[in-house]
């Protein structure tokens, strides 16, 4: 197993800098010291024993000093180093899970798949998904697409229904929760997104909650389903599933939605996590218009 | 297939998605910017399509039993498993490192 050179006299490097750059050394001036070695001397009075030896303790006592905290900076630059390694095999694992979905995808448009070969294969890269996520983030997560519906009327019964959720969480679709009208209007993430969408901006495209119930002006159709009004998730990211081109018209399949079950676990990884969730959006974007397709054409 | 026209008015702070007319969808909240060429109260951005589905499309997919690998649940220790994938990448680069990939 092998560290290169570089990283290895870099981390000793910062650790034996960090070992000397302390405020307390600076304060050390010789006034300190002379105001060291007059209490030293007293002490050596008081106890009659030989000056000699305690200045080599007090220089054993600094030396140790010294050593146990170029200790503990080089441990703490090691455990950054691994910890850099560890993120960069979490998103290299990721990486190569995205090549996965891309080629599950490509067979359910390559091949006539009926409607459960579909549904398992998406059901396949959700449960893929949540996995990772939950891992990532160590915090329980999930992933679902939502698809709209009743658009012929009015905008205020627009409504979004759960068409794919990962296996792992399928005891959220209760009878309730299908029962209840999931309009956009009254869902805060999905409303948001479509002003997102408007604002010609690629970088805000999603919308990402880190900490649900502290958020004001949240609304939230799903919260009656629960007696106690609490979510099974505290953050979010919804992405549309659409073709992220902004210049012309769009046309929007749903919404991919990812919920953790604790709040600010996005943390600095919040960007890449939306670009991840943006990213398997426009993958499954041609497989549900496909399903709209066949819908249309057996209609 | 529902069509939204999306267009920003109001100079109120936050978004509210509203309604004006049949299929036409008010943001409020963006900064209210007139338009030369109308008098209407607002600017037309984007037009919006959505790919709306039916009650029996979505129920039948929701009813579809399927069969699927139970997944394993990873009991985790967090600094264990970043050690021990800090250890495999590791390792990998320094194979890679040997064989001058």
């Amino acid at each position: 197993m092998m560290v290169s050179f570089k990283k290895k006299s870099d981390i000793l490097n910062k650790a034996f800098r960090e070992t000397f750059h302390t405020k307390l050394l600076k304060g050390l001036g010789f006034t300190s010291l002379f105001g060291l070695a007059g209490i030293v001397n007293l002490i050596w009075k008081m106890i009659d024993s030989n000056l000699l030896d305690y200045v080599f303790y007090g220089l054993y006592t600094l030396l140790l000093f010294f050593v146990l905290r170029f200790m503990y900076y080089l441990i703490k630059y090691s455990f950054i180093y691994i910890y850099a390694l560890y993120m960069d095999s979490q998103w290299g694992n990721m990486l190569k899970i995205m090549k996965a979905h891309q080629n599950s995808i490509n067979s359910i448009l390559r091949q006539d798949y009926d409607e459960s070969e579909i549904k398992k294969v998406i059901v396949t890269i959700l449960n893929e998904q949540s996995r990772w996520l939950s891992h990532f983030l160590s915090s329980d997560s999930s992933m679902s697409i939502k698809v709209p519906k009743n658009m012929s009327d009015g905008l205020n019964s627009w409504e979004l229904n759960n068409l794919f959720r990962d296996s792992n969480h399928d005891s959220r679709d209760t009878d309730r929760y299908r029962n209840i009208k999931h309009t956009i209007i009254h869902n805060t993430p999905f409303s948001r997104v479509i002003a997102h969408i408007t604002s010609n901006d690629p970088k805000h495209i999603s919308y990402i909650n880190e900490d649900i119930p502290k958020s004001n002006n949240y609304e939230n159709t799903s919260i009656q389903v629960y007696p106690d009004q609490m979510l099974p998730y505290q953050s979010e990211i919804v992405s549309p599933i659409m073709l992220y081109k902004l210049n012309d018209a769009q046309k929007c399949n749903g919404f991919l939605c990812m919920d953790c079950s604790d709040a600010n676990r996005f943390g600095i990884q919040r960007e890449y996590l939306c670009a991840i969730n943006e990213m398997l959006a426009e993958m499954i974007y041609p497989v549900i218009e496909l399903i709209h397709l066949k819908q249309n054409s057996n209609g | 297939m529902a069509k939204a026209k999306i267009i920003k008015t109001s100079k109120s702070t936050g978004y509210r998605l509203g309604e004006i007319e049949d299929n036409l969808v008010v943001i409020e909240g963006v900064k209210f910017v007139k338009h030369k060429s109308t008098n209407l109260k607002a600017r037309q951005l984007k037009e919006i399509q959505f790919g709306c589905f039916e009650d029996s499309t979505i129920s039948r997919f929701n009813n579809i039993q399927i069969e699927l690998a139970p997944l394993i649940k990873r009991q985790q220790n967090h600094v264990l498993s970043v050690l021990y994938h800090a250890l495999r990448i590791l390792f990998y680069r320094s194979i890679y490192k040997k064989n001058d990939v």
